[in-house]
């Protein structure tokens, strides 16, 4: 059973080999899309942002930590200003990001105090950016978000406030690589999962290779499991090659644990796996689940904040790319690759990605048909 | 050997395949014949166990077609209308993938390719890719992956049709050779004049129902038939009559 299985594994290895065309969007298109964008939208090697930080009145021990946190940080050049002339400066291309601190009121709410009165969600941080300046505005709420997120954990695990440091936010200068390598890890493997799964699958329904896999005295389950295999060897070369070429070519570094990166890379790709084989269970013809598979993979590439931070999606939007599945891969890799943060950080969303997987393994079960 | 007792098939309430029963002997070639949509490929692919009849059953190469599919899979070669070869991989490849389905490996496997090959006139192909082979080359290909794992019986879906007159004549004797190697052959056709030549017994299938069943000398007797196509004509006629006077 096993020596068919690896069979089946070596058969579709072998033929997606000799696919240009699926080379060329499972390796190469990832790669020239984060060239392009880089170098693009990255011009600079690195970023230095001005910042600009504006302190509540009275300020309070919370926000002068926060300031030291930012301070800290080499790629921010912070300044504290009152908020309308640095907003002004932001609009003349001045300032890269104005970050508007929370009052007392709200940060003792947020410290737990008992005298803190109750509030409806977390206090602000706003930070204001120039839209026309999209790399600027990338890598700088990224920052801004690792060291309010860091916050934010020791705030939870410890009354004392002010002892805050932003330990283990990216100390040395964003590059654009940076930010988009985990991006374009993560779009890979929904392209692979969405695109290449329901195109083989149906592909070969189409050929009626899979009915001929009947005629054969092999269970059609172990050839599933065989195309599983395959798939899940090409997503973690595909995805090593992502991060190699963009460590080494393009200088994008990562803070955290690779071992971590590798698992966010293979629950990823078991979660759009599973969608791919719904999809083309789903589907009669290659065009049908082709079309299907870009209806869901395309909005998902845009919202998901795989190019650009998710503050930047509309208002509107944003409720609803919360429950897209490939956010939470997005989340969870960025905070790896560029805060160094653990995964159990990001428990939550990794549930809620692997929920998605066994839903769609359920509809995939149900509805597969051989041919 | 191949034992059809009663075979039935519904497709949503409408019978395809009603109630038939023939045999094939071991190293006997017997060819189902019949207009489209008689029920030729429901008919095969039943016995193939790749469908799952609404009644009846057949026993093949030992084997209960309901109770026991995959055993009948290990001892039977198919040939679907389709040959169903993945284009990317060489004729070596494919052999090779699909008799590592059916549990073959190693060094016999091997020679077992160079074999079939050989026999089929396609050595000097082997390391070519499927994409670039003609219709004749890729449906010698498939009838060699469907003797890859030696089964006692072949079930062809119009093995030569849309080859030209070369392709068909290693097709024929292909069918021919199997039959002197002791294998129990069936196969579907429209080709009368071909039907005559090779097979041992005919069944003339129309309407989903077996009208004639035996050698072809038989079954032109039976109904006065000079020939195979005259005796073919006669019952499809006939029950196309049946069929428009039971309308009227």
């Amino acid at each position: 059973m096993l020596a068919g299985i690896w069979a089946v594994t070596g058969m579709a290895l072998r033929i997606f080999w000799r696919d240009k065309h699926a080379l060329f969007w499972g390796v190469a298109f990832p790669l020239m899309l984060m060239g392009l964008i880089g170098t693009v939208f990255g011009n600079a090697d690195n970023l230095t942002l001005r910042t600009a930080v504006v302190l509540p009145q009275p300020s309070h021990p919370l926000a002068d930590g926060i300031l030291q946190a930012l301070r800290s940080v080499a790629a921010l050049e912070v300044t504290v200003e009152e908020e309308a002339s640095a907003v002004a400066a932001l609009r003349r291309g001045e300032r890269s990001l104005v970050v508007v601190l929370p009052g007392e009121e709200a940060v003792r709410a947020l410290a737990g105090g008992a005298a803190a009165a109750p509030v409806a969600g977390p206090a602000p941080v706003r930070v204001y950016y120039d839209e026309s300046r999209m790399q600027v505005a990338q890598a700088g709420l990224g920052v801004i978000r690792a060291v309010v997120g860091e916050m934010n954990q020791t705030i939870t695990q410890r009354r004392d406030v002010l002892a805050v440091e932003a330990a283990g936010v990216a100390a040395e200068p964003l590059s654009m690589f940076d930010f988009l390598l985990p991006g374009i890890l993560a779009m890979a493997l929904m392209q692979s999962g969405l695109m290449g799964v329901s195109a083989v699958l149906t592909g070969y329904r189409e050929r009626l290779l899979l009915k001929r896999v009947l005629a054969t005295p092999f269970p059609p389950a172990a050839f599933l499991a065989g195309l599983i295999a395959r798939f899940t060897l090409t997503n973690m070369m595909q995805g090593l090659i992502v991060v190699t070429v963009g460590v080494l070519l393009f200088g994008a570094r990562v803070v955290g644990s690779y071992l971590d990166l590798l698992a966010l890379m293979l629950l990823g790709s078991v979660a759009f796996l599973s969608i791919g084989f719904a999809i083309s269970s789903a589907s009669k013809t290659a065009e049908a689940a082709n079309t299907l598979g870009s209806a869901v993979a395309f909005p998902m590439m845009f919202l998901s904040g795989t190019f650009w931070p998710q503050e930047l999606i509309p208002e509107g939007l944003r409720p609803l790319v919360q429950y897209l599945p490939l956010t939470p891969l997005v989340e969870a890799m960025r905070a790896v690759v560029l805060r160094g943060e653990s995964l159990a950080a990001h428990a939550g969303g990794l549930l809620y990605l692997g929920a998605w997987a066994l839903a769609a393994a359920v509809v995939a079960v149900w509805r597969f048909r051989w041919e | 050997m191949i034992e059809v007792k009663g075979l039935e098939k519904e497709y949503r309430g409408r019978p395809v395949v009603k109630g038939i029963s023939f045999d094939v002997q071991p190293g006997e070639v017997v060819g189902l014949i019949g207009p489209n949509g008689a029920g030729k490929t429901t008919t095969l692919r039943m016995l193939a166990t790749t469908l799952r009849p609404s009644r009846g059953t057949a026993i093949v190469a030992g084997y209960d077609i309901v109770q026991e599919p995959l055993q009948v899979r290990a001892h039977v070669g198919v040939l679907p209308t389709d040959p169903g070869l993945y284009g990317r991989l060489t004729a070596a490849e494919n052999l090779r993938f699909y008799g590592q389905l059916c549990g073959l490996g190693g060094a016999a496997l091997e020679r077992r390719i160079d074999e079939l090959l050989a026999w089929l006139g396609l050595a000097g192909a082997k390391h070519q890719r499927v994409d670039e082979f003609s219709k004749g080359m890729r449906q010698k290909l498939a009838l060699a992956r469907a003797v890859i794992h030696d089964p006692q019986v072949l079930i062809l879906d119009e093995p030569t049709v849309g080859l030209d007159v070369l392709a068909s004549r290693a097709v024929i004797n292909f069918i021919q050779e199997s039959r002197q190697a002791g294998r129990s052959v069936l196969f579907s056709s429209h080709y009368l004049l071909e039907a005559d030549r090779v097979c041992d017994r005919v069944a003339i299938i129309v309407g989903g129902e077996i009208c004639a069943f035996g050698t072809p000398q038989d079954v032109c007797r039976a109904v006065g038939a000079a020939t195979l196509e005259d005796a073919f004509a006669h019952w499809v006629e006939l029950r196309a009559g049946e069929v428009s006077r039971r309308v009227g």
